[in-house]
């Protein structure tokens, strides 16, 4: 009896969603694909979460304009969580349950990414991270979860391996602020150093808003590093820079992030920047096709600088388009499949690839930028580079 | 790590930042002196004196030395208008000075922190003047770091100076001693308040401009220093000029001797822990019954 019933149910539903599915896709034919998603388009991250806002857009414009996905047209529905994790997640839950949205992509950021896909993880629905850098996000067991951001143990890898082997960056000296990011950053770069046999002469850790680093740089002074490697925000960055100067502190190299990628760190330093080096995602003096494609494309459209943040969304929209075609269908288990299996190029070094049981970015790297003459030039991957490398930094004197 | 000379560079580096550190420290310490008011909006005068500095180098190529002398008589009469205008209109209320000050202070910082972002965005910026060091023998003088102690050096000369030599140094003084007595004497004690609120203020700015060749200037620097410099008061004992001084030589020194070796992050408790010891040991600052005497 109970067989029975069980059976005829199971057979019912069969049914049922079988002729969901067709009538569904019959209605389907020409209704637009709606994608959903957070970003951070008020609060103290909305300048990037607007970057990121206006590249999704950019590429459904783009994929639209090239016949639209599965035929039919991209249409996203952008929510704005004012820059707060926890709003982002509700969020997410409104876009799913209330909107019913067919897709989802991620908000900007590590803390929404983290709190956003316990949602989408709980609906099955398929989500690509574009911006998330944290590990953390990746290591409970979530199956619906793409990273796009470099591993960050490749962080500054090539000054430890290859360039740093040709230029004789033997002894290092690691330096960090006292920030969750700093602590991790340096720990990777200590395990790049010993990987790589360089003598770890000194590593030390400076509180954030450092007012005076004036006994740090004395103890550089007589370790003697010929690189500084160092995770520092930027008023330290610049503050870093300064004092090395002032204390006539001159290694072969300094490499400096995430300070050392703003433009305030430039027009701060002016000269006294140049030389400096810093982890290379994305910019917009990439020479590369697709890099030139992407960059003429913004700056019809939006008539100012695409960046980093833009890239990232940017190649977070052809990554989705590339699984949904592959998939050749929405439906989530097909699209996560897609995913794990996707490999592809995008704007950022190396090539998207994953690791199948935690959703982890493998294969896209960290390369690396140096500032010349007031702009950040990209110097390496090789494939990627639009200035030779300058591995020892000019005099302090010689900088006017 | 014993080496001589490193030691005496270590100290070296702690007396040129205790420049700048007296300059702000005096300037706090002057207005709580004479009118009791402890101003928790000094670091972000401190910002706006750094600001005018920044805006007159990026917008007419004015070096921060020549600004100042645009910018300083101006914070001078902002400070005082401040003081004679709000702060005095509030003594009078049913709260005691100190209190209510402490909010109103507070609640300024806020609005200045507020405005700057506003106006100037939260970005970093710095202004390039005096660069580089001097090498003397196997010393090294950093320039911007040498002239922003030879600036406190002489301003805390000229205001010991001016407190004991001059007409309105002796009302501050006496009024600093006894408000109302002072008062009876017939000196004007509303412009003698708004004269030291307004010479505080300049003080303040003085410190933005020498930080503002040093650090990055942005709109919540002043916080930083604000810590300071109330530990520099307290170190060296309230209202006492000369007190500042030292306090802030001996904070230089000991941060700079202690980073080196306990490590800067470790270093970041030894203002504190300096306040815990003095109030302990000394609870009216090293300068002790002379404190509020210039």
């Amino acid at each position: 009896m109970i067989e029975n019933v069980s059976r005829r149910k199971v057979c019912a539903s069969a049914v049922g969603l079988t002729a969901g599915l067709v009538s569904i896709e019959v209605l389907g034919q020409g209704r637009p694909i709606r994608i959903g998603a957070s970003l951070s388009l008020t609060g103290t991250l909305a300048q990037s979460g607007d970057k990121v806002k206006r590249a999704y857009e950019l590429w459904a414009t783009d994929v639209n304009g090239r016949g639209g996905l599965l035929g039919r047209p991209v249409e996203f529905l952008i929510l704005d969580d004012r820059s707060d994790a926890g709003t982002s997640a509700r969020l997410y839950e409104k876009l799913i349950t209330q909107d019913k949205v067919d897709l989802v992509i991620g908000p900007y950021g590590s803390a929404a990414s983290f709190a956003a896909t316990a949602v989408t993880e709980k609906y099955r629905y398929p989500m690509l991270l574009p911006s998330a850098a944290s590990d953390t996000i990746f290591t409970r067991g979530y199956k619906y979860i793409f990273q796009l951001f470099p591993p960050s143990s490749t962080m500054f890898e090539p000054l430890f391996a290859d360039i740093g082997a040709q230029a004789g960056y033997r002894r290092v000296a690691i330096i960090n602020g006292a920030d969750l990011y700093g602590k991790s950053v340096a720990a990777n770069l200590e395990a790049l150093a010993r990987k790589h046999g360089r003598d770890l002469v000194l590593r030390e850790e400076f509180p954030l808003d450092a007012s005076d680093l004036s006994s740090l740089m004395l103890k550089l002074r007589s370790a003697k590093p010929d690189l500084i490697a160092g995770a520092t925000q930027l008023p330290d960055a610049i503050l870093i820079m300064r004092q090395l100067r002032d204390m006539r502190v001159l290694p072969k190299a300094i490499a400096l992030t995430p300070g050392a990628a703003k433009d305030d760190f430039g027009q701060a330093l002016g000269r006294d920047a140049d030389g400096v080096m810093l982890d290379h995602l994305w910019e917009p003096v990439d020479q590369s096709p697709q890099g030139k494609a992407f960059t003429a494309k913004w700056k019809s459209a939006y008539r100012d600088d695409p960046d980093a943040q833009s890239a990232f969304g940017w190649s977070g929209g052809q990554l989705l388009e590339a699984a949904v075609k592959s998939a050749d269908s929405l439906e989530h288990d097909k699209l996560r499949e897609a995913f794990l299996r996707l490999e592809a190029t995008t704007l950022l070094p190396g090539k998207f690839k994953l690791d199948p049981g935690t959703g982890r970015q493998t294969g896209q790297r960290l390369g690396i930028a140096q500032w010349q003459k007031g702009t950040r030039q990209i110097v390496s991957p090789q494939e990627l580079a639009t200035a030779p490398i300058a591995t020892a930094l000019a005099e302090w004197s010689r900088r006017g | 790590m014993n080496d001589p000379v490193l030691i005496l560079q270590l100290v070296l580096n702690g007396v040129l930042l205790a420049g700048v550190y007296a300059s702000m420290a005096m300037g706090l310490n002057l207005i709580f002196g004479v009118i009791r008011v402890l101003n928790f909006a000094h670091g972000e005068v401190l910002m706006i004196g750094a600001f005018c500095a920044f805006w007159a180098w990026r917008l007419a190529g004015l070096n921060p030395v020549a600004s100042f002398l645009i910018s300083g008589p101006l914070l001078f009469a902002c400070g005082y208008l401040f003081q004679y205008f709000v702060v005095r209109r509030i003594a009078n209320r049913r709260m005691a000075i100190e209190d209510a000050s402490l909010l109103l202070t507070y609640g300024l910082s806020l609005v200045l922190v507020a405005l700057a972002r506003l106006f100037w965005s939260a970005d970093y910026r710095s202004v390039p003047f005096l660069q580089g060091s001097w090498l003397v023998g196997e010393m090294i003088f950093p320039i911007s770091r040498t002239f922003a102690f030879g600036c406190a050096l002489a301003v805390t000369i000229l205001l010991v100076g001016m407190l004991h030599w001059t007409r309105i140094g002796l009302a501050i003084r006496a009024t600093a001693q006894n408000r109302e007595l002072a008062s009876a004497c017939g000196v004007l004690d509303r412009h003698v308040h708004a004269v030291a609120f307004g010479i505080g203020t300049t003080l303040a700015g003085l410190s933005g401009m020498l930080l503002s060749t040093m650090y990055a200037v942005y709109p919540d620097m002043g916080m930083e220093y604000s810590i300071r410099a109330f530990v520099i008061v307290i170190l060296g004992g309230l209202g006492s000029m000369t007190g500042a001084f030292v306090g802030a030589l001996i904070l230089g020194i000991v941060e700079s001797v202690g980073s080196f070796y306990l490590g800067a992050l470790p270093a970041t408790l030894i203002p504190f822990l300096a306040i815990l010891a003095i109030l302990f040991l000394r609870p009216a600052g090293l300068a002790g019954a002379r404190a509020r005497e210039g």
